[in-house]
């Protein structure tokens, strides 16, 4: 059985974001956003559809600077930090996106080869990076799809692939936005069980969007809830303690898969 | 009351005017930032740092040139005979037509090949770029391409401008080619003139200096619709419309400015007596 890790155990923080504020223009998306990441933790953003997890994804990764705040890697603060420094912070993170973002011309071994060819691993010939590229897609099950393009496989299938060019340069913070959405009950408990596998085996800082409930109890050690209506966090902590001891309505129905009280909406 | 109406619509109609200016003066903004960025990606290419996939550099380039040729050939056969005909039936009367090949050959090689061939490749290559950037945009590999620490305008931009801007000019040539081709032809069959004359005639009126314009004018024209189609890929938005949205407004603005541009070429060759 897969424990459930406190992250409690290693004390280092690994990432922290302070009084981070998120708006698209003049719309706020969120704010008072301030949580911190044990180093190897599985930490969770949860929220309804719309409440801007993955625009917090895009604000951590360096795509997008939040509109105030700051995400702080170690000491650094990547969004007051020089260009170098920035590269330098980026070189360690695996992304997988929501839409799994594969290269569409290129086939699935070239899309993992690809970070590793980009980095400068230019000590590793082509020979070596396409036989890691290999490894990388057996490990998600993908050997036989290998040199098929990204519009000729399912979107399950994109997604482990996506994962597994995540993955490709052992990186120490794995952001996974819905990695398990579009999947079935089987391939997504295989995927709970990689990335607990791989985190146990690299010590990589996991940072993950999911609705997938089965999925973020078996894997969450810690999290936060952000909340629509509000636009702030309503909650904070593994997804498992929050069952128990949340009061909020809205986390406790999230948690619970329940119509909140009062709520009429259709969505 | 009507006049307070009036007024106020004047002030509404004068808050548009200012809105549309603002906006525009964003979008020039991006066209600044973009090119910079462009500047900035070209200089590492020379220092042999930029990172771009050379496969698809090459294929921009045969997308952009030797698959082009057959529309290429066609449309300038047929302009570089209409300009023929066109011409032979308004000499005619002055009884001056074997000037038929100075007119066809200088608005060839000076103008025609050159404006004819960037709209063809604004239609074609122009809205292809577009299309591809915005539809990468949407699916979030631009993204993707930024988190392995790649900047899109080196990767994606860069090869592009830089495969149009070398290829257009060889495509101007071949057009002049075609576009003589197809004065000769319909010249030496409408009118009483012999080959040898035709020919003469051509080479006496083609200085040099017409071919230096018109091949000047050509590369500016391919780094220009290589620009736009790119510009519109990458500002694209993410909804199903934006690839759509992005090649129109490249192709627009693309033949638009190869337009601008070519006025421009036409006022400096005026000004300076080429
Ligand atoms: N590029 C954008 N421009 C404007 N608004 C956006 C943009 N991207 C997302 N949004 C809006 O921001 C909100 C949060 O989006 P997102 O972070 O994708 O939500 P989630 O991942 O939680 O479903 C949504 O209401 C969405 O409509
Ligand atoms: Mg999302």
């Amino acid at each position: 059985m897969n424990d459930i890790k406190t992250g409690s155990e290693t004390k280092e923080t690994a990432v922290e974001i302070k009084d981070l504020r998120m708006s698209y223009g003049k719309k706020l998306i969120q704010e008072n956003i301030n949580f911190q990441v044990a180093k190897g933790s599985i930490f969770i953003i949860m929220g309804g559809s719309g409440c801007g997890k993955s625009t917090l994804l895009k604000h951590m990764i360096g795509l997008l600077p939040p509109a105030a705040g700051q995400v702080l890697y170690g000491e650094t603060d990547y969004w007051a930090a020089e260009v170098e420094k920035q590269d330098e912070i980026r070189r360690h993170f695996g992304v997988l996106f929501q839409g799994s973002a594969l290269f569409s011309t290129l086939t699935l071994t070239e899309n993992v080869t690809m970070p590793m060819k980009l980095n400068g691993d230019a000590k590793k010939s082509d020979a070596e990076r396409r036989d890691r590229a290999h490894e990388l897609l057996d490990m998600v099950s993908l050997s036989h799809a290998k040199d098929l393009l990204p519009n000729e496989i399912s979107g399950g299938m994109k997604k482990r692939a996506a994962l597994a060019r995540a993955l490709a340069l052992d990186p120490e913070f794995l952001f996974l936005d819905e990695p398990s959405a579009g999947l079935d009950p089987i391939s997504s408990r295989k995927l709970d069980d990689l990335i607990l596998e791989l985190r146990d085996r690299t010590r990589a800082t996991v940072l993950v969007v999911t609705h997938e409930l089965p999925s973020l109890f078996a894997i969450g050690d810690d999290g936060i809830f952000l909340d629509a209506q509000s636009k702030q966090p309503i909650a904070r902590g593994a997804p498992k303690a929050l069952l128990e001891t949340c009061e909020h309505p809205f986390v406790q129905a999230f948690l619970n898969r329940e119509v909140p009280d009062g709520d009429e909406s259709n969505e | 009351m009507s006049l307070y109406s009036s007024s106020r619509e004047r002030v509404l109609a004068l808050a548009a005017i200012g809105k549309g200016a603002l906006s525009r003066f964003a979008a020039v903004k991006e066209v600044a930032t973009l090119l910079g960025e462009l500047i900035i990606a070209t200089f590492a290419l020379f220092r042999g740092r930029a990172r771009f996939d050379r496969a698809d550099t090459w294929a921009v380039v045969q997308a952009s040139g030797a698959s082009a040729l057959g529309v290429v050939a066609l449309v300038n056969l047929l302009v570089g005979s209409i300009l023929a005909f066109v011409g032979a039936i308004q000499l005619q009367k002055f009884g001056a037509e074997m000037f038929v090949a100075d007119l066809v050959s200088i608005a060839t090689v000076r103008e025609m090949a050159a404006v004819i061939t960037a709209v063809v490749l604004s239609g074609r290559t122009g809205a292809a770029f577009a299309a591809r950037i915005a539809t990468m945009q949407g699916n979030e590999e631009v993204d993707a391409l930024k988190t392995m620490g790649v900047s899109p305008v080196e990767y994606l931009v860069l090869p592009r401008v830089l495969a149009l801007t070398l290829m257009t000019p060889l495509l101007y040539v071949f057009a002049c080619g075609v576009g003589l081709l197809g004065g000769w032809v319909v010249a030496v069959g409408t009118l009483d003139l012999s080959n040898a004359l035709y020919w003469d005639r051509t080479a006496e009126a083609l200085a040099g200096r017409h071919f230096v314009l018109g091949a000047l004018k050509s590369l500016c024209f391919g780094a220009l619709v290589a620009f736009a189609g790119c510009f519109y890929g990458l500002r694209a938005g993410r909804n199903a419309a934006a690839v759509g949205e992005a090649t129109t407004s490249a192709v627009v603005s693309g033949i638009v400015g190869v337009i601008i541009v070519d006025a421009v070429f036409a006022l400096c060759a005026f000004a300076l007596d080429v």
